[in-house]
């Protein structure tokens, strides 16, 4: 019986999970070997879309090399940026991190947006930075600012990892450093990263799946660079997808999963390493601390990275719209000005409405559902390591993979275009991840509180709602966080299942169901580009997941130490 | 424990406050007793019916007769568009009391999905959709075929010029048309040459330059890009703006419009590029990319792109782009051709006509009141200055297809036309609409424009113009692979030779036709 009630708590998440996304993998791997037709119609093409893909395609190998680039680039930079500042961390306390952690809870198409207008070479700091000869062409033409853009996202999960897993190191190993007077880089080189090596690791890999997955920088950035310059896998299959190339969008998303099997595989070998990394440190390497203010230094040229943007973002939204086009540009605005605020709330409030409704409905199926399976995996052991591992699977597993078959779904149950196809497929892209952050969270959950409970008297199912839900808030704030954060800034799914915004004239039907992000976007494309409009919308879409970041700051490094 | 508690209350007060805002101005919205405002583009907009005035436009039926309901999917960004669309509705509405008209806005980027998506799903909803020449190829096979109505009178087929229809007609092998999909009800020419009259209007610039060049610095008297260059020369040599000329040379859109622009004047006289005969001696001003395909003896397809005026027209068009800050510092887009001039730093920028309300918008326009227009390369051969009509289609699965005719009949009506010209500024697409636009004292530069319509009122070899339609990857893979390579030879990564064999063979290799 108490098994039975075991497996029904955890079954909706597994359910939902499995049904959803079996058959889109399955699905999306027989749909490549499909050609639409001029008429509408599907035509079996064998491997013809794989073929077109490696022989004809003249972006093929650039699109590959791309992805692979943004793969190794983002990482290897990250980590090399997180490891001296998580240090600075330690030595300075761990109060800095919540400004540090800002770029991590930007939504992702704000992010670009920030990063492309303020290196605009016309309007942007970019007019300064070439006319002073820093730069000698127009920065936004190269792969390298997409990358710029992930590292600056993915940098603070890379500081958060590692950080948590220098603080994870025991006093006893700490002291015994320093009675052997070990201190500053050659402990680092002794001490610390033998211990902290599966977390570095691990802040490569969740770093990689950044680089790998990226999509808003390309988004934003290729009407300025020209067609598929930009383009990894991730985004030319939506291209493909977009123009109803449904076959070839599907064959270019296998090719993709199949890289992104690999990296999974290698985040769950990095996730489970027991392995040390040992390097011989140089005899020249100083034994001593090093000075404080190098310390302050790092902390302050990372700020400076994570401000500098999102203030020329602040600044251009406060310009009257008069000065935001003007060469050279300004950099204080002559007076603040609302205009654009008012501007992006006025055509962007369906939008706005519609990413407040679907990110906290989100949030609270994806809290609950996850909180529900992984508690049931972690403290009895449900599904065992098989399970773990298809869903770190899923949270490798590019959400593209989804688009084509859940399309057709959402299509078959006329639900496209409305607020229930956004509650019926945002989960995927959030319950993986959630069930992870809670499946890490339980791992120090003292098990016999609910066998109190059970002695009691209550059922299992009692003790989980009335016992262990309440004592799991911390790390459900987390889980919800990233809920909340994937859900605010998705942009590929709204932008496959919904095409026109919230219908405010019948509010209640819920149809019409374009978000904010979708609306940002739109916002930069060449027809309708508004600067000033842009900047205030980019402000007002980071104000909700700031304020979520900040009521639940506190749990974050608990979640991140204990993974 | 604390801050979750606040959390869920935060989430909670959010979610009932939006609730509420919506309601709220869901009530505003149908409470609101007057029409939707010309400015009103961004959200979806219900047209409600209103008391009939004296200026109510006639339509061809009986106002007893029409009844119904009918949507219109109308993509944003025209600063005209949409106010037209809705002033057509209203009036439409009021000639018709049991009509109901809806429109819904769609951003450009999502149109062709979104009409897509109704017309495989096959929903009655939108019953008409509006799409650009470039999204012609998607829709042919699902849109309407109104060749009845067109048989019938109910559209006029001698008002619109068969140069505008090319993208929207269907031809069989032996040439007879088998479906026509779409309507143009809205023109834009473009490029044309937008140009500062402060400037041109100088009486001591004027004569310098007469001197110095000998020919008249007005853009109406010329006739080659020649000239339009030497012009650009001298402008910039005098300083009187920042940069002489704004040319596209964007790297999305911008320049393959922009290029073909240049390519279709030298491809008129170039015995290659095999234009029409008709067409190449000016009847037809449609510098369309059918231009880049031809037929082989032997019934085959063959592309243009090797013929000897590409490569002329590839040194001009880099010529022209040389008065404007390089390619790799700013390509210039759709956008940044709007916003830049409004800056007043440039003395010329060639541009669609559809950004002139922008331009002339003082309160973002430092040139508003100081431009004039004339058609590229010159007045006198306008060959460069295209059609870029905007069409209508009609979904077949709408509930009443005839209803959604008589309101595009309504659309391209003269009357109409003259309340869009004289209170949104909307350019026509038909031969008498325009006409009767150019009469209205604000649309007055439309009236060199007129004879272009004109001219391409009857083409011959419609399977030629209308070849491009057949090739189906024509924009998803072979116009990036264009864009990309021309911006290379902009560059100075390869020159013009190089990057035109480079089209040449992997068009060849990639093209797929129907």
């Amino acid at each position: 019986m108490r098994d039975k009630q075991i497996l029904f708590l955890a079954l909706p998440a597994l359910i939902y999970l499995f049904a959803l996304t079996v058959y889109p993998i399955a699905d999306n791997a027989l749909l490549s070997l499909y050609e639409r037709t001029y008429e509408g119609a599907f035509k079996w093409v064998g491997l013809g879309n794989y073929l077109w893909l490696f022989q004809k395609d003249p972006y093929g190998p650039l699109i590959i090399g791309n992805t692979i680039l943004y793969s190794v680039a983002t990482p290897a930079i990250s980590v090399a940026l997180a490891v001296p500042i998580a240090l600075a961390l330690r030595r300075l306390g761990g109060r800095w991190l919540l400004p540090l952690m800002v770029p991590a809870f930007i939504p992702p198409v704000t992010a670009a947006m920030a990063w492309y207008l303020m290196l605009n070479p016309l309007y942007g700091l970019g007019y300064y930075l070439m006319k002073a000869g820093l730069m000698g062409t127009n920065p936004i033409s190269s792969v390298w600012t997409v990358v710029l853009v992930d590292v600056w996202r993915s940098l603070p999960t890379a500081v958060l990892v590692i950080y948590s897993g220098l603080r994870a190191i025991p006093k006893a190993v700490e002291e015994a450093a320093l009675a052997d007077g070990l201190a500053g880089p050659r402990k680092f080189i002794a001490v610390d990263l033998p211990l902290a090596s599966p977390q570095i690791l691990t802040a490569f890999i969740l770093t990689a799946l950044t680089g790998f997955f990226t999509f808003d920088p390309i988004y934003i950035g290729t009407a300025q660079v020209g067609p598929r310059i930009l383009d990894n896998l991730a985004y030319y299959s939506y291209e493909a997808f977009s123009a109803g190339e449904f076959g070839y969008s599907a064959a270019l998303i296998v090719v993709m999963t199949a890289i992104g099997t690999g990296l999974s595989l290698a985040y769950m070998k990095a996730f489970s390493a027991r392995s040390f990394v040992k390097l011989p440190a140089p005899v020249w390497m100083p034994r001593r601390e090093a000075p404080k203010a190098l310390h302050y230094a790092v902390l302050a040229l990372d700020l400076a990275f994570v401000f500098l943007p999102l203030g020329w973002l602040l600044l251009m939204s406060l310009k009257p719209p008069g000065e935001i086009i003007q060469i050279p540009p300004s950099v204080l605005p002559s007076r603040l000005d609302l205009t654009n605020y008012v501007q992006a709330l006025g055509g962007g409030l369906p939008y706005f409405l519609m990413s407040i409704y679907i990110s906290a409905i989100n949030s609270a199926v994806t809290i609950l559902l996850a909180a529900m399976a992984a508690y049931q995996m972690r403290v009895h052991g449900l599904g065992g390591g098989k399970l773990v591992a298809y869903i770190l699977y899923l949270m490798s597993t590019p959400t593209l993979v989804y688009i084509v078959p859940l399309y057709l779904v959402v299509r078959g149950l006329n639900i496209l275009n409305t607020l229930w196809a956004l509650v019926l497929t945002y989960p995927i892209m959030t319950l993986p991840y959630g069930i992870w952050i809670l499946y890490n969270y339980y791992s120090s959950f003292d098990r016999r509180t609910e066998e109190a409970a059970l002695a009691d008297g209550m059922s299992r199912l009692k003790a989980f709602a009335k016992v262990v839900i309440p004592l799991s808030r911390s790390g459900m704030g987390v889980a919800g966080l990233y809920a909340f954060l994937f859900s605010w800034g998705a942009l590929i799914f709204p932008l496959a299942f919904t095409y026109t915004p919230y219908n405010l004239a019948d509010p209640l039907r819920f149809s019409g169901a374009q978000t904010f992000s979708i609306y940002i976007g739109e916002l930069m494309s060449p027809v309708a580009m508004s600067y000033g409009g842009v900047a205030a919308t980019g402000i007002l879409s980071a104000i909700p997941p700031l304020i979520y970041l900040t009521a639940v700051r506190r749990n974050l490094e608990k979640i991140w130490g204990a993974g | 424990m604390a801050s979750s508690k606040t959390l869920v209350a935060a989430v909670v007060i959010v979610i009932i406050a939006a609730v509420a805002v919506a309601l709220l101005f869901s009530q505003q919205r149908q409470q609101a007793p007057s029409p939707p405002s010309a400015s009103q583009t961004s959200t979806q907009s219900q047209i409600t019916t209103q008391p009939q005035t004296s200026t109510q436009l006639q339509t061809t039926s009986s106002a007893a007769s029409l009844s119904g309901s009918l949507t219109v999917l109308v993509p944003t960004g025209d600063p005209t568009l949409m106010p037209y669309i809705e002033l057509a509705a209203d009036e439409f509405m009021k000639a018709h009391p049991g009509v109901q008209i809806t429109v819904e806005p769609v951003p450009f980027g999502q149109m062709v999905q979104t009409a897509l998506t109704a017309l495989q799903n096959r929903n009655p909803d939108p019953a008409l959709i509006i799409f650009y020449p470039s999204q012609a190829s998607t829709f042919a096979p699902y849109l309407m075929d109104l060749r009845p109505y067109f048989n019938s009178g109910l559209f006029n087929r001698s008002d619109i010029p068969m140069s505008a229809m090319v993208s929207v007609v269907i031809i069989s092998k032996n040439g007879t048309i088998t479906k026509i999909f779409g309507v143009p009800f809205q023109m834009v020419f473009g490029y044309v040459l937008i140009y500062r009259k402060s400037i041109f209007d100088n009486a001591t610039l004027q004569a310098e330059f007469k001197r110095e060049y000998g020919f008249d610095l007005n853009p109406l008297t010329w006739s080659s890009w020649d000239q339009l260059i030497d012009a650009a020369e001298f402008l910039q040599s005098q300083h009187v703006a920042k940069y002489a000329l704004l040319f596209p040379d964007g790297l999305q859109l911008a320049i393959f419009n922009g290029f073909l622009t240049v390519f279709y004047t030298y491809a008129l006289n170039d015995s290659c590029a095999g234009i029409p005969a008709d067409v190449a001696k000016g009847a037809v001003p449609t510098p369309g990319y059918w231009a880049y395909f031809s037929y082989t003896p032997s019934g085959a397809v063959n592309v243009t792109i090797g013929c000897p005026s590409f490569v002329q027209a590839l040194r001009t068009y880099k010529r022209l782009v040389q008065f404007q800050p390089p390619i790799d510092v700013q390509a210039m887009e759709y956008d940044q051709l709007r916003d830049l001039f409004l800056t007043g730093d440039y003395a010329m920028v060639a541009a669609w006509t559809s950004f002139i309300p922008i331009y002339n918008n003082a309160s973002v326009s430092k040139v508003a009141g100081d431009i004039a227009i004339a058609p590229l390369p010159g007045g006198r051969y306008p060959y460069g200055t295209g059609l870029a009509p905007t069409f209508i289609g009609i979904n077949p699965y709408a509930k009443d297809p005839q209803l959604a005719a008589e309101f595009i009949e309504f659309l391209i009506s003269p009357q109409m036309y003259k309340l869009g010209a004289e209170k949104v500024g909307f350019v026509p697409a038909t031969i008498s609409g325009v006409e009767v636009a150019a009469q209205t004292p604000s649309m007055s530069w439309l009236q060199p424009f007129a004879p272009l319509l004109k001219a391409g009122a009857n083409v011959t070899d419609l399977q030629r113009l209308t070849l491009v339609n057949r090739v189906t990857n024509f924009f998803t893979d072979m116009r990036p692979y264009f864009i990309n390579q021309v911006a290379n030879y902009l560059r100075g990564q390869q020159d013009a030779e190089t990057t035109q064999m480079n089209i040449y063979k992997t068009w060849l290799n990639i093209m797929k036709i129907s």
